[in-house]
């Protein structure tokens, strides 16, 4: 064991003053900053999941765009890595009640293969000759599944005839995201329909492709980007909606920024701590020095109890703050309500680099306070330091 | 003329409180031979604190020049003169100023961990045995009697067998008896490992151990008769 370590086991577990009270305080405060980051990031971290798993529900894991003559579904599927395609064909158009009319996203696609590709809460079924529209769309046109409804495509509009093409179908199911505006603006129609709706379009707009389960989504783009011609585009969910992701990336470093400031606070209070500790043993530090020690041994002990001080409270927010997210990840025991984030259970997950993260801000914010703290003691006269208790 | 261990030139100090300045110490200068005992009595507030700390490094003069084993201590930076007090000099106080969360024998050892040299803990037995403290090697400080741990004080201070001991008034908190026991350790180191020892004291009786004694009085050193 080393001089520095066995002075700073000494000091700190003395009866004779060792600022055990106030270390008490540094260690609950350290303790709440890990405690409070840790369940704030697995939070985060858990409803991130739950829209990532929704974005990648609704749009798959990957698109294929641009140029895409040659290709099929068919010559896709032959890709390895992937393991269903969904052709599809996407434009502006309008959806209209007798008395009510709204601007929606109307999404042509393959109904055969909608179960199997698309990952969404159906209420009602996918089929030909059906439309499928979303949740709050079928709330303000009071529709339901069963009720017809007319589509048409104002940009496909023949100049001759001045009407643009329209079709009315049935409505098959009613589909819920939760996804920013989708259940309002998306609605999926047939394949066929839209080929036939969509009259400027002399072709697919692209493929959504979904892969095996053990393919990184960045991974296959980059690997397969040199495969395919140049005027194909291939964007994965998270490029398909950048500004969201962007969004929770920057939600999620707020919150280390902010929930760091605890942190900050009990760093304070850690260096009042060491502060008091060297008081506390000032005389002790003068015979030391008399003995010819060097700062660097006055400064290690201080150092060293002010690490201890601190990662005992990091470590146990730590142990505290990980049970939680563990116990809640298995059993749900802290509720939400269903009607509003579509799950009952608050969602929790941690990952490795969130705790490395954690625990390397912990430690840094706890060397700079003992740092500071440690400074003035380390520079006073070894004489003026006995003289102190004189 | 033996060696010199320690070579004062020179030596001025004085202590300002506001517009008024008390000159302590005035072109002070003596030499310590190896092996030899130094004696400086003195009334209280003469000085001898602020000299034993200004030729054990703990303070500066205000001018002259101090030369320890060689070493020209001006020019040693901050690192070099704690190896200096470390391997060169070894102090002694009224109070005995042991670390009270170590045992008489880490107190002891605690010079020696501290240089990082080889271990000295046989030596370390050998020097309890010869001041019959080995039963209280491990004992606590404040499991000793003030006369036990004046003697650990002084055995911490040769451990790292230093060229002179700087002992400040070490028998002014001892009774008549432990106060004997003391000196005679320190007369019975300067023979076995002839350590060079400045000794300050009121004491006439104790100062009549040094091979030269001297009196500080107004700021100047002067032989005791």
């Amino acid at each position: 064991m080393s001089l520095t370590i066995k002075i700073a086991n000494r000091f700190s577990n003395s009866p004779l003053g060792n600022g055990s009270a106030a270390g008490i305080l540094s260690v609950i405060g350290m303790g709440v900053g890990c405690f409070a980051l840790i369940i704030s990031l697995a939070v985060m971290n858990g409803f991130e999941s739950v829209v990532n798993l929704k974005l990648k529900g609704f749009d798959g894991d990957l698109r294929i765009s641009g140029n895409i003559d040659g290709l099929n579904s068919d010559k896709i599927e032959q890709i390895e890595g992937v393991m269903s395609v969904m052709p599809y064909m996407e434009r502006r158009g309008l959806i209209n009640d007798k008395k009510d009319y709204r601007v929606v996203s109307l999404k042509a696609v393959d109904m055969n293969k909608f179960d199997d590709f698309y990952f969404l809460a159906l209420r009602g079924i996918s089929s030909e000759n059906m439309i499928l529209i979303g949740q709050d769309l079928a709330y303000r046109l009071r529709k339901d599944i069963g009720d017809e409804i007319e589509i048409s495509s104002p940009l496909d509009q023949s100049f001759g005839l001045g009407f643009p093409p329209k079709k009315k179908l049935k409505i098959g199911g009613v589909f819920t995201t939760r996804i920013l505006d989708y259940d309002d603006r998306y609605v999926f129609i047939p394949l066929d329909v839209g080929q036939s709706l969509f009259k400027r379009k002399s072709s697919l707009d692209g493929f959504d492709l979904r892969l095996d389960r053990d393919q990184n989504v960045s991974s296959w783009k980059k690997n397969h980007r040199l495969s395919l011609a140049d005027e194909i585009t291939i964007q994965t969910w998270e490029d398909l909606n950048r500004s969201l992701v962007d969004a929770m990336q920057l939600e999620r470093l707020g919150a280390i920024v902010i929930l760091s400031l605890i942190f900050l606070v009990a760093a304070f209070n850690l260096a009042a701590t060491i502060s008091l500790i060297s008081i506390l043993k000032m005389k002790e530090i003068g015979i030391l020095q008399i003995m010819g020690a060097p700062s660097t041994l006055v400064r290690g002990v201080l150092l060293t109890m002010g690490l201890r001080k601190g990662i005992k409270g990091a470590i146990s927010g730590l142990i505290v703050g990980v049970a939680i997210v563990m116990v809640q990840s298995v059993t749900g025991f802290i509720p939400i309500p269903e009607d509003i984030y579509i799950i009952n259970s608050l969602p929790m997950t941690l990952y490795t680099s969130d705790v490395i993260t954690i625990t390397f801000i912990a430690i840094l914010f706890i060397f700079v306070s003992s740092w500071i703290a440690s400074q003035k003691i380390v520079r006073i006269n070894p004489n003026d330091a006995l003289q102190w208790v004189k | 003329m033996g060696k010199i261990i320690l070579q004062a030139s020179n030596i001025n100090k004085s202590f300002t409180n506001g517009a008024s300045k008390l000159m302590v110490l005035e072109n002070l200068s003596f030499a310590l031979e190896k092996a030899e005992i130094i004696t400086i009595m003195g009334q209280s507030g003469a000085g001898k604190s602020t000299l034993l700390n200004i030729l054990g490094t703990l303070d500066s003069p205000d001018t002259g020049s101090l030369i320890i084993n060689g070493h020209d201590v001006e020019k040693l930076n901050e690192n070099e003169l704690c190896t200096l007090r470390n391997r060169e000099l070894g102090f002694v106080f009224q109070f005995h100023n042991l670390l009270p969360e170590f045992t008489a024998l880490e107190n002891i050892l605690m010079p020696n961990w501290i240089s990082n040299q080889d271990s000295k803990i046989a030596h370390a037995h050998d020097l309890l045995n010869k001041v019959d403290l080995m039963e209280r090697k491990d004992h606590y400080p404040n499991q000793l009697s003030g006369g036990e741990r004046s003697r650990v004080a002084v055995l911490r201070a040769i451990i790292n067998e230093p060229s002179m001991i700087l002992a400040d008034e070490p028998t002014g908190n001892l009774d008549e008896k432990n106060a004997g026991k003391l000196i005679d350790l320190f007369i019975e180191i300067n023979k076995d490992f002839g350590q060079s020892i400045v000794l300050t004291t009121h004491n006439p009786d104790i100062a009549s151990i040094g091979d030269r004694k001297l009196i500080l009085n107004d700021g100047q050193l002067r032989t005791y008769k």
